[in-house]
Parts: structure tokens; C-alpha cells; sequence
């Protein structure tokens, strides 16, 4: 349409064009969907995976699964929770956050874990570690005995051990002599690391080192205990072997898994502190640890 | 009355008639605590489970908050985890990341990184006792109490090995009362054992009831469903005068009834632990030169000294005496136990290891002024036929039982009428003992006129400890209706004897505070006598009970001022004369009504 070059162009006679009114229109109405929708929307999915994930850790804590407005209340608050995550790490929250870092240190350190720990050793790898660590799997050495005491207390010192060594000759021709009432049992059937907290360490590890070549049946000693002086009768002794690898297959798999993903762990720590240069302030009391200079 | 006749008989007959003829010692911990507790949990840090306590206590490595590795010095025969069950877990579930009480108050206080937020989410779980109040958001979750009740019985028998090491399902009552409305709380806990683990209900807490009557009554509604189960009492020294006194909890005098069931329900006591030792103290004893051991006075989360009468234990076996002198029930027939009521988890006795297998850190940090005078906790020994849970809870049931302040110092104690001095001359003296007499724990009755009882007990060191200073019977009995104690040295080691004057010189003291050592060049690897009591009249009810005294050896401040080379802190002493403590014997008459 053409204006009329006789009309005047009066603000009266804009605001009656069709055009003004279609702008004005166009304009009312973008400015009411600008303040009703918002803008620049982010998506949060919850999906089928992190609903069954939370599902089943209500299940394992409460031991039921959770009812309809539990869960709904469950949704909403991981909703809640990845909004204001979101949020806070665009206003710059997550910088300097303890708790925060702590849990992402937690999360990359059972990350790590979780794959050490799917590696399965082979054959080759656990006979190693078996062999390599064989003292752990050893059966100990048992021993059944009688023994004689000499309590150094109640005669002497020397007087016990001279009392004892004159006790010994009797003893090849009678089954027993007088001796003195023992804290402990006088027949003992145990393995020889558990003797120590009946008669003390010394006395364990002197019987330790002669059990093995003293032929059973014949008294021994004068044995110094925590107490006093022993003659001793070994009846039968059982030297310690080395366990049979079939038997303890299981734990040298779990203690090998548990080496290796420490041993994992600290090779990608390794690799990642290497990456870093780091600096420790030193203050008037104390010097900068030495992990400073590297 | 015939019915409390009758009942007195079998409380009696049936304590002291199922000795046993052939025992062995078994050494263990009847009271700790793990991460499930939520005073360890908030205070100390604590993480362990009671799977590590177990591991531990069997002698197995365990690695510390501080990733060191500690085991052990000697693995014990038994052990009893006895979490809190306020609330059990409820502090170190709500800590996790992904537990649904998060931003609730008592999430964010137990997440804070101050360690005043931790205690006062501690102080959220005392609440509700305390005020009536409802527990905060996030305590109170059944599922998750039964949860952890659940997982505590599965770890003792998880770890149950029959012959080898005992466990025993067990947990903390814990109760406290204000003796009056404006006093501090007074400790009225208990540990409650359960013989086996069969058909075993939820525990009754202190949130429950905080009467110790009402206790008895569960435990005895357990046993009629043929649960058989014990309380053991600790802390009398912080009761405020409660644990022993004359009346029961509501107030009304103690009576037969009450004495009955007190003997049957808690047939032992937990002497020393690490929050002090509740033998005697000297406002009591003030002629025992002893009776200052580890004393621990304050009231809980205050700094007022809790009552002395009613406190005590030797007190309390006076007082025993004398309602059996009136004619009625003795309320305080009671065993003696020991224990560490360690809150980190780990069964530790050693003064020279405490800070070695604690994390230091937490420990230092979170120890209060008072309590760190105490020395390291305590450990019972039991006389037992085997190591099991039948025979283990049977003797502590018959009291053959005795504490120990940490070593293993052996300690056997008979009474019987005719025993001679060839008692010992024999080998197998035991036998003829247990022939002749009444073990600890026992009790004699009826003595005829001129005989005297004679008891006979033999001490022996731990053989990887320190040597005996002295071996003393202490005997309380009851004259014209009130109580007297004496206390006679009757072995004593380097050959020392006892003065005109009653005296005994010192056994010394070879502890060296610049190296924190000492040596057995003095006291006595084991002492051993029969003693019959010179003033014996057999018209008076009375007790006997043995206590046996090490030699001087370092306190864990001085290995610690040691190690660290740290001045040892003010008015904390170098050494610790260590010490063992039996449950006595009885010498009671059946008096005619």
C-alpha cells in the first residue's frame, strides 16, 4: 500500500498501520515468551541404568525396595543434586572444595583399584608369588612333650640348673624325678610358636633350634624358661613343611591380587606425580618436607 | 519365706558345686569397640569393623588409618566386640557418600572437616535419652540397626574357631543416670555376652531403659527361651556412687529378690580398663599403700568427681557382706574381669605398644586432661576346660576368672579346710586343689569351730613381662554389722618379709625414664604359698580375694616422651607397678532365721 502524499505523517496515523500493529504484536509476543520459557536450556537424564542403580543401593541400606513416593522423592533429589552440581561448578564452587576433592580422589583411586583388580594371574605368576613368599604359607612345627621344672626362684639360679643337669642321668632308668609345680601344663602337644606365652621366647627358640635333631623319647636339657630350668622329653615332633600349593591356592590368589593392585595403584601414582612439580611452604618451626625439592 | 530360701540354695549350690577338676588359662578382651559405635566413629576417627578387631586380636596384620601395618604382640584366646547400640552404625553410614541423610543436620555435621562438628553429631545421638527428645534425622533407621546387628553377630562366628579362638556375640548397654538432677551423668554400663549365637533377638539398648532392672529382665525372658546370656558392669569408678548402691534404680532398698537377681544376671564385674581401675581408692582404703592405681574420678563430659561410696569394688564386696551379716542375700557376690573398652578398634594392652598400633595422631589429639593419666586397658584370664563358647561363658559364670591392668600374669587361688603345707610339694597340686576346695570365684561354707580355711595360691609372671613384686590376700569381713578390710602381703619376692610394724621395704624400682627400660634383676618370676587366716572366727561372714603386684616397668607417656623425645608431660608418673586381680572366695554361714 501506498501512503496518501495529501495525508500528513502523524504519530496518530502510525500507530493505525497494519504493519506497526503486526510489529508491536510480534514484539509484545516475543518479549512474553522470552520471560515465560527459559532460555538456553540444559538437559539432566536420569536414565534406566541410574534408576536401577539407586534402586538397588535403597535396597542394600534398607534392605526392602523403596515404595512409589520413596522413590519418587529419590529421583528428586538426584535431580536436585546434578543441578546444583552443575551450577556450583559454573559459579567456580569446585575449586578448593574438601570434601569435593576428597571424593574425587576417592573416585579415581577405586577407579584404579577396580581395574587392578580384574587382572587374573596366571599359573606361571602364582607359583612365583607362592615360592617368593613361601615362610607365609608354611604349616608350622608342632611338638608333644613332657617336660621337668626347675623353679629358679624357689632353689637358686645356679641351683636349679645344677639340680636339673644331676636329674638328668636318673632320668634314663626312671620315667620321672621331683621337680617343682609349673605355672603351665607339664604335657604339652602344640605348634612350637605357641609355646612362648607359656614359658617365654627364650625358651621357645632354644627348642626351636634342637627339636628337630633330638631323637624322641629321650630327656633333654637343662632348657632355660621365664621361670626356671626344664629337662625336656620330646615324644614327637613334626617339622614344619612348606604348605601344599593345592591347599592354599585360594589365599595366594587373594594375596597376590592384593599386591598387585597395590602395586598398581603406586605405579599410576607414579606416573601422575610425575607430571607435577610440587612446593611446600617451609615455616619458622619447620623445615619444607624433602618431597618439596623433587 | 520358704520360696527365698529355696532360691538362695540354688543361686548358691548351683555357683559353687560346677567347678571343674582340669583347667587351662585362656587370656581375652570382653570389651571393644569398632566403627559401628558412634562415640569411636566421631571421636577417634575409627574405621575398623569388628572383622578387623577379630583379625587383629588373632594375631593378624592390620593396617592403621596412617597406612602403617601393626600386629599383635601376643594373639589373645577370646574376644568380644561390644558396639554401642545407640543407634548402632548410624554416624559411619550417614559419613558415606551416598547415604540418603546427607543434608540432613546431622550429615552435614558428621561430613564437616571440624572436629567439633563430629562431637556434636555425637551429641545428636545422646539426645534422646537424655531429653526425651526424637532422635535427628537419620538415627533412628530399623533396617539399618538390624542391618548392623546382623553384621556383628556374622563376624564373631565368622571368626569363631572352636579349640582355637573363641568369639562371643555381645554389645554395650549403655546406660546412664543422674544420681540427682543437677549432677553430671553417672556410667551405669554393662556389656551384655550371649553364650552362642542361636536364635538371637535385637539387642535391648539404653534407649530402651536406662534400668539396669529391666536389663535383667530381658536377659532373664532370653534365657527362658533357652538364649543363655550375662551382663558385666564397667566404670563403677565414674557411677557417681550408682553401680553399688543401696538402693536399686527407682530408689527402693535392695532386697533378697534384687540381690538374687543381680548375682544371676551379672555374675562378674569389669574392673580395670583404660578409663581407670574401680578396685578401691584411698579415701576408702587409706592404709592400702596400692589403692591409688590409675584412679579416674571425673564424671563424664564434666569436671566433678563422682561419689566415692558405691563406686568401688572392694567397697561394694563389703557392703556384700554385710546385708548377708543382716540375714539377707549378698547383692555383690561378683567375678572380676579386665578389659581394654578400646574405641579404636584394636584389642591393645602393651604400654609400650599403645601408641605403635593406635594412630597417634587421633589418639593425642582426642584424649581428654583426665584420661591421659590412665594406662593402657586390661585383660581377663579365664580357667577353663577348653577354648569354646560353652566352656569359656561357664566359667564365667562360676567366676574363675581374674583381671589383669594388661600382662599375662597367671595367677591360681584355692580355699579348702584341709589343705597341708605338702600341697605344693606335688606337681600336680592342682588337682588335689580343686579335690580339696573351692577355685576363685568359690565359696565355703560353715566352717567348724577351731578349723580354719586355708588358701593356697601360686603367681606366676607373664613369661614375656615383668618379674612379682608381692602376692596379697585382701580379706573384708563383717563384725556387728559393720564391714573391715586387711590387707596381708603373703609372698614376697627377693626375700622380703613383713616388719613387727605390718612394713614390707619396697621390691625397688629398675626403671631407667631416659631410655624407658627396666630390668628382672629384681622381684620374682613366680610366688607361690598357703596362708591361713590368723584372725579367722567362723561366726563372721567374709571375702578373700588376691591381687598380685609387678615390679615397676615404664608407663606409656614415658615411651612415648621416649620415642619422640618429648619431656614427659607434668605430673604424669615414670612407672607402673601393673597388677592382677581374682575374683574372690566366700566364706559364708548358713544362718537360722
Amino acid at each position: 500500500m501506498v501512503s496518501d502524499p495529501k495525508t500528513p505523517v502523524t504519530p496518530a496515523r502510525i500507530w493505525r498501520e497494519p504493519l506497526i500493529h503486526f510489529l508491536v504484536a510480534g514484539v509484545i509476543l516475543f518479549g512474553v515468551y522470552q520471560a515465560v520459557v527459559p532460555q538456553d536450556q540444559q538437559t539432566v537424564r536420569i536414565d534406566r541404568n541410574e534408576l536401577a542403580w539407586m534402586e538397588s543401593m535403597w535396597l542394600s541400606q534398607w534392605r526392602r525396595p523403596p515404595t512409589p513416593d520413596e522413590f519418587e522423592q529419590l529421583v528428586d533429589r538426584r535431580i536436585r543434586e546434578e543441578i546444583y552440581a552443575r551450577e556450583a561448578q559454573a559459579m567456580g564452587l569446585d575449586r578448593n572444595d574438601v570434601i569435593l576433592r576428597r571424593r574425587l580422589a576417592q573416585q579415581l583411586e577405586s577407579l584404579i583399584d577396580d581395574e587392578a583388580s580384574l587382572a587374573e594371574p596366571t599359573e606361571a605368576q602364582l607359583e612365583i608369588y607362592f615360592s617368593e613368599h613361601i615362610s607365609q604359607y608354611q604349616r608350622p612345627a608342632s611338638i608333644r612333650f613332657r617336660h621337668l621344672f626347675f623353679n629358679s626362684d624357689l632353689r637358686g639360679k645356679d641351683v636349679a640348673k645344677a639340680d636339673a643337669m644331676r636329674a638328668l642321668p636318673a632320668l634314663a632308668v626312671v620315667d620321672t624325678v621331683k621337680d617343682d609345680p609349673f605355672p603351665g601344663p607339664k604335657d604339652i602337644t602344640a605348634a612350637i610358636d605357641a609355646l612362648s606365652p607359656v614359658f617365654g621366647r627364650g625358651f621357645q627358640h632354644r627348642l626351636e633350634s634342637i627339636a628337630a635333631d633330638t631323637s624322641p623319647g629321650q630327656w633333654i636339657g637343662p632348657i632355660e624358661s621365664a621361670y626356671g630350668e626344664h629337662l625336656v622329653r620330646i615324644d614327637e615332633y613334626v617339622p614344619g613343611a612348606p604348605a601344599d600349593f593345592a591347599g592354599v591356592r585360594e589365599s595366594v590368589i587373594a594375596d597376590w591380587r592384593r599386591r598387585h593392585i597395590a602395586a598398581v595403584a603406586d605405579s599410576r601414582y607414579a606416573d601422575m606425580r610425575r607430571k607435577y612439580r610440587v612446593i611446600i611452604d617451609s615455616t619458622p618451626d619447620s623445615p619444607a618436607p624433602q618431597s618439596a625439592t623433587r | 519365706m520358704r520360696s527365698r530360701h529355696i532360691l538362695t540354695g540354688i543361686c548358691l549350690a548351683a555357683i559353687a558345686t560346677c567347678a571343674v577338676a582340669e583347667t587351662r588359662l585362656y587370656f581375652g578382651d570382653l570389651h571393644l569397640h569398632t566403627r559401628y559405635s558412634n562415640d569411636a566413629f566421631a571421636f577417634f576417627g575409627t574405621t575398623r569393623t569388628p572383622d578387623d578387631a577379630y583379625r587383629y586380636a588373632r594375631g593378624e596384620p592390620i593396617e592403621t588409618n596412617d597406612g602403617r601395618t601393626v600386629r599383635i604382640s601376643q594373639p589373645l584366646d577370646f574376644l568380644a566386640v561390644t558396639d554401642h547400640m545407640r543407634y548402632p552404625g548410624a554416624l559411619q553410614s550417614i559419613a558415606e557418600p551416598d547415604s540418603p541423610y546427607g543434608d540432613t543436620e546431622v550429615g552435614k555435621l558428621i561430613r564437616s572437616t571440624d572436629r567439633a562438628d563430629h562431637f556434636r553429631a555425637f551429641l545428636e545421638v545422646l539426645k534422646p535419652a537424655r531429653t526425651g527428645a526424637p532422635p535427628a534425622e537419620g538415627l533412628d533407621d530399623k533396617p539399618r540397626s538390624l542391618h548392623i546387628w546382623r553384621l556383628m553377630v556374622e563376624s564373631a562366628d565368622k571368626h569363631y574357631e572352636p579349640g582355637k579362638f573363641t568369639t562371643f556375640a555381645a554389645y554395650e548397654w549403655t546406660s546412664e543416670v543422674q544420681r540427682l538432677p543437677d549432677r553430671p551423668y553417672g556410667n551405669m554400663h554393662r556389656n551384655v555376652i550371649f553364650a552362642d549365637t542361636r536364635d538371637l533377638p535385637y539387642p535391648l539398648s539404653s534407649l530402651d531403659t536406662t534400668h539396669p532392672e529391666e536389663l535383667w529382665k530381658y536377659l532373664e525372658a532370653q534365657r527362658m527361651r533357652g538364649v543363655d546370656v550375662l551382663a558385666i558392669p564397667h566404670n563403677a569408678n565414674i557411677s557417681d556412687g550408682l553401680m553399688f548402691a543401696p538402693t536399686d534404680s527407682w530408689g527402693a532398698p535392695v532386697d533378697e529378690h534384687y540381690a538374687a537377681r543381680r548375682t544371676w544376671n551379672e555374675p562378674l564385674v569389669e574392673v580395670t580398663q583404660q578409663k581407670g581401675t574401680s578396685e578401691t581408692h584411698p579415701g576408702l582404703s587409706p592404709t592400702d599403700e596400692f589403692a591409688s592405681f590409675e584412679l579416674y574420678r571425673n564424671l563424664f563430659g564434666s569436671n566433678i568427681e563422682g561419689q566415692l561410696g558405691g563406686s568401688y569394688i572392694r567397697d561394694a564386696y563389703k557392703r556384700g557382706i554385710e546385708y548377708q551379716s543382716w540375714g539377707f542375700f549378698n547383692p555383690f557376690m561378683f567375678g572380676l574381669v579386665g578389659a581394654t573398652d578400646t574405641h579404636a578398634g584394636l584389642s591393645t594392652v602393651s604400654e609400650n605398644r599403645l601408641l605403635e598400633d593406635v594412630e597417634p595422631a587421633s589418639q593425642r589429639v582426642s584424649r581428654a586432661p583426665s584420661s591421659m593419666v590412665t594406662s593402657a586397658g586390661g585383660l581377663t584370664g579365664v580357667w577353663a576346660e577348653a577354648n569354646r563358647r560353652d566352656t569359656l561363658f561357664s566359667a564365667l559364670r562360676r567366676r574363675e576368672t581374674f583381671a589383669t591392668t594388661g600382662p599375662r600374669i597367671s595367677v591360681r587361688f584355692f580355699g579348702g579346710w584341709n589343705y597341708t603345707e605338702e600341697l605344693f610339694v606335688d606337681s600336680d597340686w592342682v588337682q588335689a586343689a580343686y579335690a580339696g576346695g573351692v577355685p576363685m570365684g568359690g565359696v565355703l561354707e560353715d566352717g567348724s569351730p577351731g578349723v580354719v580355711p586355708k588358701f593356697a595360691v601360686y603367681a606366676a609372671k607373664d613369661p614375656n613381662g615383668a618379674n612379682l613384686d608381692r602376692v596379697q590376700i585382701i580379706k573384708g569381713w563383717v563384725v556387728d554389722g559393720a564391714s573391715h578390710e586387711q590387707i596381708f602381703d603373703v609372698a614376697l619376692s627377693d626375700g622380703r618379709a613383713v616388719g613387727a610394724d605390718g612394713s614390707v621395704p619396697s621390691v625397688g624400682n629398675s626403671v631407667d625414664p631416659v631410655t624407658a627400660t627396666w630390668g628382672n634383676d629384681i622381684g620374682a618370676a613366680t610366688l607361690f604359698t598357703l596362708w591361713e587366716d590368723p584372725y579367722f572366727d567362723p561366726r563372721l561372714p567374709a571375702f578373700y580375694y588376691v591381687r598380685v603386684i609387678e615390679i615397676p616397668t615404664p608407663r606409656w607417656q614415658t615411651y612415648d616422651a621416649v620415642a619422640s623425645g618429648t619431656p614427659l608431660p607434668e605430673g604424669v608418673a615414670v612407672s607402673i607397678q601393673e597388677r592382677a586381680f581374682t575374683s574372690p572366695i566366700w566364706y559364708q554361714t548358713r544362718r537360722p532365721r
